[in-house]
């Protein structure tokens, strides 16, 4: 038989580093390549990309790591994309950047895959879907999601719950 | 309630050759204020770093980095991650035509830095080239003439992020 360990906690017998986090308790991912595309402009409301992975954390100290590969892309005159996510619908502050915590992505006619990689502190225990938005910032042309301008291409997202 | 204290997980048959076990901790840093312009010929630090303190001597450390850039000229630029101050990784770009071109460099690297003492993890890049070409990290394309860092990260322009994840696996 195999041996098998259940646990909803685990940490550094030191306690966890401070604005870190302990181990892994749970894993979520997806891989979504379906194209999207934007025109709008309104970073109030942005195009949902339709990538998003939800877990539902076991303590509400818990921090979430989420990992980002995006392949985004932008044509036309200038027209620069940006990245976001939303939690639960709300777009949430990722960084100790003294802004509203965007992703912060621009890019102009450069096909890519971009990741990002940041922790969430969501305080909750409730289930919690992180999606992928994106919107076209300046120019004329259009944004795409997973469409590298010859070729469908892929994106992926994971979280992963950390103990805290 | 179910906690495990623990400073290393493997499985119950042993750690696999080369491989290694559970992760312990995590932690991370996300470097966006600062747009940098490298200087030709010249290693440079890109301000992105993060430190942490392994448990055990034996433990790795996984290091993730992603660095956005942008480059105008042809030339090639050497990306290092660093422990300390000691070269451990290596990623290259190259832009060929000379225009203006945004990529996308990160990294992931399992290093064995066989220390319980606090290590610190960072980038630093070098421009081949001593011509006027211009790269830059945590680029601001809009502002590419002019270093405009107070707009980076606002909701009204644009910007991007440099991010550094450090993960404690048991060896």
């Amino acid at each position: 038989m195999t041996s098998e360990l259940r646990v909803d906690k685990i940490i550094p017998t030191s306690g966890v580093p401070t604005g870190g986090g302990g181990g892994v308790i749970q894993v979520v991912g997806t891989m979504n390549t379906t194209q999207v595309t934007s025109t709008t402009t309104a970073l109030s409301n942005p195009t949902n990309s339709g990538m998003s992975v939800t877990i539902t954390p076991k303590f509400a100290t818990s921090k979430i790591l989420i990992m980002v590969n995006a392949s985004m892309r932008g044509d036309g005159n200038n027209a620069y994309v940006n990245a976001m996510i939303k939690r639960n619908g709300t777009l949430i502050n990722y960084s100790n950047c003294p802004d509203d915590g965007m992703l912060d992505y621009a890019i102009n006619f450069t096909a890519g895959n971009s990741s990002w990689n940041f922790f969430d502190s969501p305080n909750s225990t409730s289930a919690l879907t992180y999606g992928f938005y994106f919107s076209r910032y300046g120019g004329s042309g259009t944004a795409y999601f997973n469409n590298n301008g010859n070729s469908y291409s892929c994106s992926t997202m994971t979280a992963m719950e950390l103990s805290a | 309630m179910s906690e495990l204290r623990t400073n290393r997980i493997v499985p119950r048959d042993g750690i696999p050759a080369g491989a290694s076990g559970g992760i312990i901790q995590v932690v991370q840093n996300i470097q966006g204020i600062n747009q940098v312009n490298s200087p030709g010929n010249s290693e440079y630090d890109l301000g992105l770093n993060c430190t942490i303190t392994p448990h055990r001597s034996d433990s790795k450390i996984l290091v993730h980095a992603n660095f956005p850039s942008i480059q105008e000229g042809a030339f090639y630029i050497d990306y290092y991650l660093c422990r300390g101050t000691s070269h451990i990784h290596m990623y290259q770009t190259y832009n060929g035509n000379g225009a203006w071109t945004v990529s996308y460099p990160n990294l992931m690297f399992l290093d064995s830095p066989a220390t319980t003492s606090a290590v610190t993890y960072k980038m630093t890049c070098k421009v081949n080239s001593s011509t006027s070409g211009v790269h830059r990290s945590n680029y601001n394309y809009t502002n590419s003439g002019n270093d405009d860092t107070t707009v980076h990260g606002d909701l009204t322009g644009y910007g991007s992020r440099s991010t550094m994840i450090l993960m404690e696996v048991s060896g």
